[in-house]
Order: structure tokens, then C-alpha cells, then sequence
């Protein structure tokens, strides 16, 4: 099998945290992969390392064939994110705001005219194209966010919980936009804490708790293997009932290492 | 690789762009924006008047001797002080009923013609006038001083100018008084003399510019960092360097339109003028504003998040807009502090812009100063530019 994500022992340390510890993971190509975990344990860390956001400790991971580090600036032009905080000016319009980002990836004229208008049709916002996005509803942000993230036509599209906070019509809409990317061979990277979402979503999912991966199958045979009904089952059944509250604690709060991940 | 880097000056220009596009959507900013240079102005340009425009200074007179040349002087001076409009005279019968006008707060300073001057003059002795001044503000005490020093020296002029002609009436009384007189030229043609604005006007053009850029840049990254829009630009195929540069333009130019506001402004309402090259000042301004990025990144990374950047910021503007010779010559400070002055950029900056503009000097004539800019400019910038990548890659 061809893959599109390979990690090496991808490691993260913040100060004397472990944050992400020897992650060794193989993503295929057009694979729909489901990255689950507690508050802490490592998912964010791992999501901004591969998008290279994040520079490794230790170990490195290819995306796309590249290397993370030495060739982070080529993964970046065949890569797109989605993030839970939209990535959009509010006080631009949506128009502003997808023409922006497609100057940023050398689309140009007529053309990128074209892309956005598509895409504000794909999701719905023809309408209020010329309106401040600071205006919009949490998920007209986040249909339009998705479509900036996909924009330049990304090869992997990293997607981080696409739908917190979303109403049902809005989350439905938001899965069936990953689900129809996934059937144009795009791979994606969803992390998320709604089991169900990614139960019905991925192909496979990653367990990752401590740092480390504790599982990674197909939903079917995890549910199958641990003899319970649901992935929620199994993820609790892997990570442990107790609360994790604390994880971020270890973290630096200031200075460089200001910003927490988890 | 040449391709590569116009490709990132392109991406700079569209992130400059949108962040001039983003920051006009802000009504009340931009409001501000306009406001400020117009107040500071005008706050600052009848604060620091040029020459001694103070009006109305109360003080009291006490004339003890009542003799014809006590009376005479006291009348010279009463006209003098009230006609040129700086002083506000009032009589008093006593010294003590003056003093506790001074205490009140009511008059600056009390003016005794004392008991004795009449048969000092008449007799061909130095007569005396006592001064006393209000020591609460030592710039009013000092106001006080000179003008009635001033007054003074005129009202005795003419009384020995009287006199010589007694004397020597075939000589001229002014060439025996004065054997030496000092004559002003000045350095530019057309430039008659230098207000305490035109000192400040380049000054202030200087600051504007990099403080509103330092300031702005600083929390323009800082926001992005924290509204997550960082990332979104941190994911795309350019540089670092092109996203510093883009914020650094949009803000350069922001800092510019007002600068150049301040110059109009002071062109109109405090009659500044500009002797020199504008297109030298720009290049001048530009080179300040590159010594002033590196910092603004630098405390941007360092800090994290917008709060503590604008804090560091803060720290690091109130020395310079007081050290800089900005307000006032860099030679009024203790010694020790015109050294720090003398490693903030924005002196180098003020110093060049003022000497352009009101001596009309060329490039060359500023090079050394041109060098320590460049010089600041990259020191900082190569230091800003790793901090920035390890701060949004850590």
C-alpha cells in the first residue's frame, strides 16, 4: 500500500512534558483516518507536527512523500487545515477572505475569481459573499472555513474537530463536505471527540492517550475486538474513565512555549 | 531563486494589503487614527510655542521709594511688562501683602523698587531692583526672571543712553554703550528663524512613524497568533520573512500617512517649513522603520500573546520618546542618559529628518547616520526573523 502520512518515532517534548512519545504511524493514501484522544494526550501535537506547525523533538514523519522538517515548505503547498477556530478575518468578506488565501497559494484572476465563486456555492454563502465574515453564525464560518482550507486543492486536508459547536444541520453539512472531499482522493486527517462522527466518518481511527498510539483499526473490527457496541466504548475502555484535567499543567505557560497544545 | 523571491515579495504586497483592508474596516480606529497626529499637534504645538509666548504672568509691584527716578522706572516698567502682553502687573503697597499673593498661588513673582534707589540713581550709584519669584515652577520662575532682567536692561539703556548724551553729546551713546554688537545670519537662504515646532515637527514625524508601526506590527502578529489566522498563513508555501515584510508594509505605510499628516498640519497651523528633500525624508523614515521592526517582532515572539507584547512595547516607547531629542535637545540630558539616547535609533532617525528638513543637507552629508540605521536595522531584523519562526513553530 502507497502511503500519504508515515511517522518515525515523531517525538514533541515541551520542556520536560512528553507530549508526543515515538509515534510510529502509516496513513494511506485517499484514506479517511480518524485521530481520537483525551483532552492532553497528544492528538493537537501530533495534527501541527505533521502540518508542520509544530517542529518534532525527535524522530521525523513524510507527508506526501516529503520530510517534515527539511522539506516542510513542500508539504505546506499539498496540504490544507481546517481548524475548530476558524481561520478567517472577520472583518473581511468571505469573497475578501478566499481571494486572499488563494493569492497566498498563486492562484490568480479569472480563475481564482471562478474557484471562489464555486465554492461559496458548494457551501450555501453566494448570498451573503459581500457581508463581513465577523457577521456569520458559528457554522457558516466553519463551511466557510473548510472551503479555504480546500481552496487550492490540497492533496491531504488536515481537519481539526470541523464540527464543535455546530448545530445538527450544520454538522451534518460539514461531514458530508469531508466525506465527498475523501471520494475526490483526498486524504484526510479528522480529529475528533464526537465517537460517533468518527465511527461513521473513517475508514481507520488512532487511539492516542499519553503520548502514545494505543490503537489504530477500523472502527468495525475495534468494536469487534473489545466485544463492546460503540467506538465510545472502546475509547473508553482504552484511555480509562478518569478525568484529565491536569495534562496541561505540565506545560510552560509562558515564553516561547507559551502556547499549549493538547 | 530569483523567481522564488519575487514570488515572496508578491505574497508580502497581498498580505500588506489585506491588512490594510482588514484595518479600514475599523471605523473607530480609523477614526483614532486621523485624530491622533491632529491632537498631538496641537497639544503639543501651543504647549511648546515658539519663543516666549507665556501670557499674562500675574505679578506685583511694590514701589517702596516714592522719588521722581523710583517713579519713572516703575512707570517704564509697568508699560513694558503690560504693553508686550507676558506679564499681568498689579501694585502692591508692601512687600508682605505681595508675598502672600505668591503663597496664595495669585502672582508669579513681586518686583520691589526698594527704599534708597531715587538718591542712588540721582546720586550716579547702581541702583537696585529686588526680584523675588515664585519657586513652586522653576520654568515660570525662569520666565519670570529673564523678562524682568529683560525689561530691565532696556529701561537702563535709556536712562545711560540719557546720560552719555549729557556727557558726550557728539558722540553716538549706543557705540559707547555697546562697542560690540552680535549680528545672525543663517544657514539656508529663506530660513528665517527656527521655532521650537520646526525643532519638533521632524521629531515627532520620526516617532509617529515608528511607534505607530512597532506598536502596530506587534499587535497585528500577536492578534493573528491568537485569533488562530497565523496558522493559516503559518500552513501556506511562503516565507516568514514575506509575512513579516507584508505586515511591516501595511504598517509602514499607516505610520507614513500619518507621519506626513503631522507635516501638513504643522505646515498649516504652526507655519513649519520644508527647506529640504521630501523623497530623503521618506528614504530617512523608511530606514527608521526598519531599525524599529526587528524590535517589534523580537517582542512579539518573546511575549506570546498581544497583552504582554503591547506591555514590553510600552516599556521600551517611554524612554525613547524622551530620549531621543525629540522634545527637546538630547544635550539637556545628564550624560549617562545621552548615551542611552545615543543607542535608540529613533535619535538617529529625529536628528537626519530635522536636518534635512530645516538645513536642506543631501545624502551625503547624513551617510554616517544612514549607516548606524542600516546597521540597527539588520542587527535586529536577523535576530527578529529566528525568534519569530522558532516563536510560531514551537
Amino acid at each position: 500500500m502507497e502511503y500519504e502520512i508515515e511517522t518515525f518515532d515523531l517525538t514533541k517534548r515541551f520542556n520536560s512534558f512528553l507530549a508526543v512519545d515515538h509515534v510510529n504511524l502509516s496513513i494511506g493514501k485517499s484514506e479517511l483516518f480518524g485521530l481520537l484522544g483525551p483532552n492532553g494526550a497528544g492528538k493537537s501535537t501530533l495534527f501541527r507536527m505533521l502540518c508542520t506547525l509544530l517542529r518534532p523533538s525527535e524522530g521525523t514523519a513524510r507527508v506526501g512523500g516529503f520530510d517534515i522538517v527539511k522539506e516542510s515548505g513542500k508539504i505546506r503547498s499539498i496540504i490544507g487545515i481546517i481548524t475548530e477556530k476558524v481561520i478567517l478575518y472577520e472583518r473581511l468578506t468571505p469573497v475578501e477572505n478566499l481571494m486572499f488565501f488563494g493569492r497566498l497559494y498563486g492562484l490568480n484572476g479569472g480563475e481564482l475569481k471562478k474557484r471562489v465563486n464555486e465554492l461559496l456555492e458548494i457551501v450555501q454563502l453566494t448570498e451573503f459573499k459581500n457581508r463581513q465574515v465577523g457577521t456569520f453564525s458559528s457554522g457558516m464560518r466553519q463551511r466557510l472555513s473548510i472551503m479555504r482550507g480546500i481552496l487550492h486543492d490540497p492533496e491531504v486536508v488536515f481537519l481539526d474537530e470541523p464540527t464543535v459547536g455546530l448545530d445538527p444541520q450544520s454538522a451534518r453539512f460539514v461531514r458530508d463536505l469531508v466525506t465527498d472531499l475523501n471520494h475526490r482522493g483526498k486524504t484526510i486527517i479528522l480529529t475528533t471527540h464526537i465517537m460517533e462522527e468518527a465511527d461513521q466518518l473513517s475508514h481507520r481511527v488512532g487511539i492516542i492517550d499519553h503520548g502514545h498510539i494505543i490503537a489504530v483499526d477500523k472502527p468495525a473490527n475495534l468494536k469487534q475486538e473489545l466485544n463492546v457496541q460503540t467506538l465510545e466504548d472502546v475509547f473508553l475502555k482504552l484511555t480509562g474513565k478518569n478525568l484529565r484535567d491536569s495534562a496541561t499543567a505540565h506545560v510552560p505557560m509562558r515564553g516561547f512555549g507559551g502556547r499549549r497544545f493538547g | 531563486m530569483a523567481k522564488s523571491i519575487a514570488n515572496q515579495l508578491y505574497v508580502a504586497l497581498i498580505i500588506a494589503h489585506k491588512d490594510l483592508l482588514d484595518f479600514s474596516r475599523l471605523r473607530i480606529a480609523v477614526f483614532a487614527f486621523i485624530l491622533m497626529p491632529l491632537l498631538m499637534m496641537t497639544m503639543f504645538g501651543y504647549m511648546f510655542p515658539s519663543g516666549t509666548t507665556y501670557k499674562h504672568i500675574p505679578l506685583a509691584v511694590v514701589e517702596e521709594d516714592r522719588g521722581s527716578y523710583a517713579d519713572l522706572v516703575t512707570r517704564e516698567f509697568w508699560q513694558q511688562a503690560t504693553s508686550s502682553g507676558m506679564f499681568s502687573v498689579k501694585m502692591y503697597a508692601t512687600v508682605s501683602a505681595a508675598t502672600s499673593q505668591v503663597i496664595m498661588g495669585n502672582v508669579r513673582g513681586i518686583v520691589v523698587i526698594p527704599h534708597g534707589f531715587n538718591e542712588d540713581i540721582a546720586s550716579g550709584v547702581q541702583g537696585h531692583i529686588i526680584l523675588m519669584v515664585d519657586q513652586t515652577s522653576p520654568t515660570i520662575a525662569l520666565v519670570v526672571s529673564q523678562g524682568v532682567n529683560q525689561i530691565f536692561a532696556r529701561i537702563s539703556d535709556a536712562l545711560a543712553i540719557r546720560v552719555i548724551e549729557n556727557i558726550a553729546p557728539e558722540e553716538n551713546p549706543l557705540y559707547a554703550m555697546r562697542p560690540i554688537a552680535v549680528e545672525q545670519k543663517n544657514l539656508v537662504a529663506g530660513l528665517s528663524s527656527t521655532s521650537t515646532f520646526e525643532y519638533m515637527a521632524p521629531g515627532f514625524m520620526a516617532m509617529n512613524v515608528m511607534m505607530s508601526g512597532l506598536s502596530g506590527l506587534a499587535s497585528a502578529i500577536s492578534r493573528e497568533r491568537e485569533t488562530g489566522t497565523m496558522d493559516g498563513l503559518m500552513v501556506g508555501p511562503i516565507a516568514r520573512w514575506s509575512i513579516i515584510l507584508g505586515k511591516t508594509i501595511a504598517q509602514t505605510i499607516r505610520g507614513m500617512l500619518q507621519g506626513f499628516f503631522i507635516l501638513a498640519l504643522s505646515m498649516i497651523l504652526f507655519n513649519v517649513k520644508v527647506y529640504g528633500n521630501i523623497f530623503l525624508m521618506i528614504f530617512v523614515l523608511l530606514l527608521g522603520v526598519a531599525g524599529f521592526v526587528g524590535i517589534g517582532v523580537i517582542a512579539t515572539s518573546m511575549a506570546g500573546e498581544q497583552e504582554s507584547a503591547m506591555m514590553i512595547l510600552m516599556l521600551m516607547q517611554m524612554p525613547m520618546m524622551f530620549l531621543s531629542g525629540v522634545l527637546y535637545p538630547v544635550e539637556q540630558l545628564p550624560f549617562w542618559l545621552q548615551w542611552i539616547s545615543k543607542a535608540l535609533p529613533l535619535t538617529y532617525t529625529a536628528d537626519a529628518l530635522r536636518r534635512i528638513m530645516i538645513l536642506n543637507v543631501g545624502i551625503d552629508q547624513i551617510m554616517p547616520t544612514i549607516m548606524i540605521l542600516i546597521a540597527f536595522a539588520v542587527v535586529t531584523i536577523s535576530i527578529a526573523i529566528p525568534l519569530f519562526e522558532k516563536a510560531v513553530t514551537k
